[in-house]
């Protein structure tokens, strides 16, 4: 009887298919029968990470609490409330979002929060809290104590010593001590501390002690108003012991909490980062106060514009945080907003200073995104031209010169307008990539990816075509000198056909030089 | 340049084929057989896998025999994300783009013939079938049975409200 609920495929080879199922989408699978629920619970309750919703985290604890075994399978666990703000540090923003939990609500909540770390048994990746509105918090050093197997730990308490927690957890990773008050870390961290640190979050003063002779990739230092001078350092000598990781710091973040933060020398963090870590990547600068300064942001762009042309691999630069290490922050998200003309002339003079650039946040949240230069021969423009025409009601256009990941990186897709994913790709676009070849192209026939349709050039047949909702190129293909005849196909005009006009008008005008399609 | 050793395979069926002993010796299976038994020309049985979907294997070997053998399990913990991804190549994506049987049956072959590439793509491929449909179509799909009571069924949806899509 058993034997017939079972799929027809072994369970090992279910268990392995689950693990490609992203865990918002295990739900539905542990709802189907017994079997494929004890292979698919594991896999929900293995990362757990509810950054802002507290909600959620109620609900989730209802269950962990009600399973002890479920407590076991957690490898990760961050509840929602990591990110309350410390209340020292965001006055205003520690008001508003503490009062979205009341406080008897609050105490309760992390009551359960210890409740289920005290079952916890296999967590390598963990988050402790501590509410700024309740100074009640969880003991770090007992986490660490009790786990010593961490590899990821993100704290907001300050109790303990830092020399000893580093004590406690020899396999650490990646540390978040973002609000720590460790002011003697100098005299706790020794060589044998935390040799394996790739990632760290903390104000400088602490990075002064871990950063050098550690493998640092992931920088994240937040300046608070103890830090305002770093054991007696200015920022060009703080940047240089920066540059002592034994590894390449290619992100670099910096958080500056309040007004009476912001350091008068912007210009010169900037260049003295730029001097000794010359191999950052990825750049996110973040101030509290550009939410009640419109001049702060400003001021920060025009001082980063000296400084840019000294950083030679630069990729992203962000001024909203959001891509920032404290990724998922409530109070660090921002709506989108378009990129103004100010902007425009800021992003001229920079990717002319940079030209790695290639993504660039504002203050405001708007994002600019560095256009791959697509270079097309005269024939190739054809083609293209062609194939716009023939599909022009064709939402999005994937045109892939290097790889063959078009259908799977939406970085390189363009759109014509309209962008609207489907995914059921087969049954709504083709990839002629691989139909196209000299010989079906070298044809006034119609070709025969194009599917059936009236092979009269002349008539208002519309094609299957037409009905496409996707379509890739693979630019290698279209290297070959195509010659013309080019094929002429009016497509008849149906309620498929948004944007005509913009389309008619682009045929008119040709193929424009370069490929400035919309990005999608 | 000598002409590459070769290896017959046999499928259940009896069909016989002739390969390059490089592209069989991307199962791990007949790896190993080949190195227990020494070379021969006795076809190497493969009595779990029929002649069409030999044929299938076959051809993902032979486009891929140039590629590095996979690490066994490097770093399981650190690029899980990565690994997890659900990317599959241009060239695999249309070799899997068969019938739902036969998808099966691939799975079924490279997890007895121990060919982990081929077996990660029919997996990620299914999983990628699985998203986004209902407990009931996934039931369709794999042709389980619900066994769940109501209650469980209730009890269970209650437990994972917390990780309910948005």
């Amino acid at each position: 009887m058993a034997k017939e609920v079972l799929p027809p495929l072994p369970w090992e080879v279910l268990a392995h298919i689950l693990t490609f199922v992203p865990p918002s989408r295990l739900r539905s699978v542990i709802l189907t029968c017994q079997g494929l629920r004890q292979l698919a619970e594991p896999l929900l309750y293995r990362h757990i990470s509810l950054s802002n919703s507290p909600t959620r985290c109620f609900y989730l604890l209802r269950t962990l609490l009600a399973r002890d075994e479920l407590c076991k399978t957690i490898q990760t666990f961050h509840p929602a409330d990591r990110y309350l703000p410390d209340q020292n540090l965001f006055p205003l923003l520690g008001r508003i979002i503490g009062s979205n939990l009341g406080s008897a609500h609050q105490k309760a909540y992390h009551k359960h929060i210890e409740r289920v770390q005290e079952r916890l048994s296999r967590v390598e990746n963990i988050s402790i809290a501590r509410v700024g509105i309740h100074r009640e918090s969880l003991k770090t050093l007992d986490i660490a104590t009790r786990f010593p197997q961490v590899k990821r730990l993100r704290t907001f308490s300050d109790d303990g010593e830092l020399g000893s927690l580093l004590d406690a957890l020899p396999h650490i990773t990646h540390l978040e001590l973002p609000f720590h008050k460790f002011n003697s870390a100098e005299d706790q961290v020794h060589p044998h501390h935390a040799r394996y640190l790739e990632g760290l979050f903390c104000p400088p003063f602490v990075a002064v002690s871990l950063v050098p002779s550690r493998p640092i990739k992931h920088l994240a230092l937040l300046w608070c108003s103890s830090s305002r001078r770093i054991h007696g350092l200015n920022n060009w000598e703080f940047m240089e012991v920066m540059g002592r990781s034994t590894g390449t710091i290619r992100s670099l973040a910096l958080f500056f909490g309040s007004r009476a933060n912001m350091p008068e020398e912007m210009d010169q963090i900037f260049s003295a980062t730029a001097r000794f870590l010359p191999d950052v990547e990825e750049l996110t600068i973040w101030f509290v106060f550009y939410e009640h300064n419109p001049d702060g942001p400003t001021r920060t762009l025009s001082e980063f514009r000296e400084s840019l042309s000294s950083f030679c691999k630069l990729r992203s630069v962000d001024f909203n945080g959001s891509r920032g290490k404290p990724s998922g922050v409530p109070y660090f998200d921002r709506r989108r907003d378009a990129i103004s003309t100010v902007y425009i002339q800021i992003l001229q003079i920079w990717s002319e200073r940079c030209p790695t650039l290639e993504r660039v946040t504002f203050p405001n949240g708007a994002v600019w995104i560095k256009e791959p230069i697509l270079q097309f021969s005269k024939h190739q423009r054809q083609l293209l031209s062609f194939l716009r025409r023939t599909f022009f009601s064709v939402p999005r256009l994937a045109i892939n010169p290097l790889s063959q990941e078009a259908k799977s990186s939406p970085e390189q897709e363009y759109s014509f307008g309209k962008s609207s994913a489907s995914d059921d790709v087969a049954a709504q676009g083709i990839d002629i990539s691989t139909n196209i070849s000299d010989a079906n192209i070298n044809t006034s026939t119609r070709p025969s990816w194009l599917g059936p349709g009236h092979d009269d050039p002349n008539s208002n047949t519309s094609t299957t075509a037409s009905n496409f909702k996707w379509l890739c190129l693979n630019q290698s293909r279209l290297h070959s000198n195509l010659p013309p005849p080019w094929f002429h196909f009016r497509i008849q005009k149906s309620e498929f056909c948004w944007g005509t006009p913009m389309f008619e008008r682009d045929l008119n005008a040709g193929w424009p030089e370069g490929l400035p399609i919309e990005t999608s | 340049m000598s002409a590459a050793p070769q290896v017959t395979l046999e499928s259940s069926d009896g069909e016989k084929f002739k390969v390059d002993k490089e592209v069989a010796e991307r199962s791990v299976l007949i790896k190993n057989m080949i190195e227990d038994v020494g070379e021969s020309d006795n076809p190497i049985p493969l009595p779990n896998v029929n002649a069409s979907v030999l044929k299938k294997v076959l051809e993902y070997c032979e486009h891929h025999r140039g590629d590095p053998l996979p690490a066994a399990d490097a770093d399981p913990s650190n690029d899980d994300n990565r690994k997890r991804a659900t990317e599959i190549s241009d060239w695999d994506q249309k070799f899997i783009q068969v019938d739902q049987e036969m998808l099966f049956e691939i799975i079924l072959a490279a997890n007895y013939m121990d060919i982990k590439p081929l077996l990660d793509v029919g997996c990620k491929t299914v999983a990628n079938m699985i998203k986004g449909k209902t407990p009931e179509e996934i039931r369709k799909l794999f042709n389980i049975v619900n066994d769940f009571t109501p209650e469980e069924e209730a009890q269970i949806k209650k437990e994972n409200e917390w990780a309910e899509d948005r």
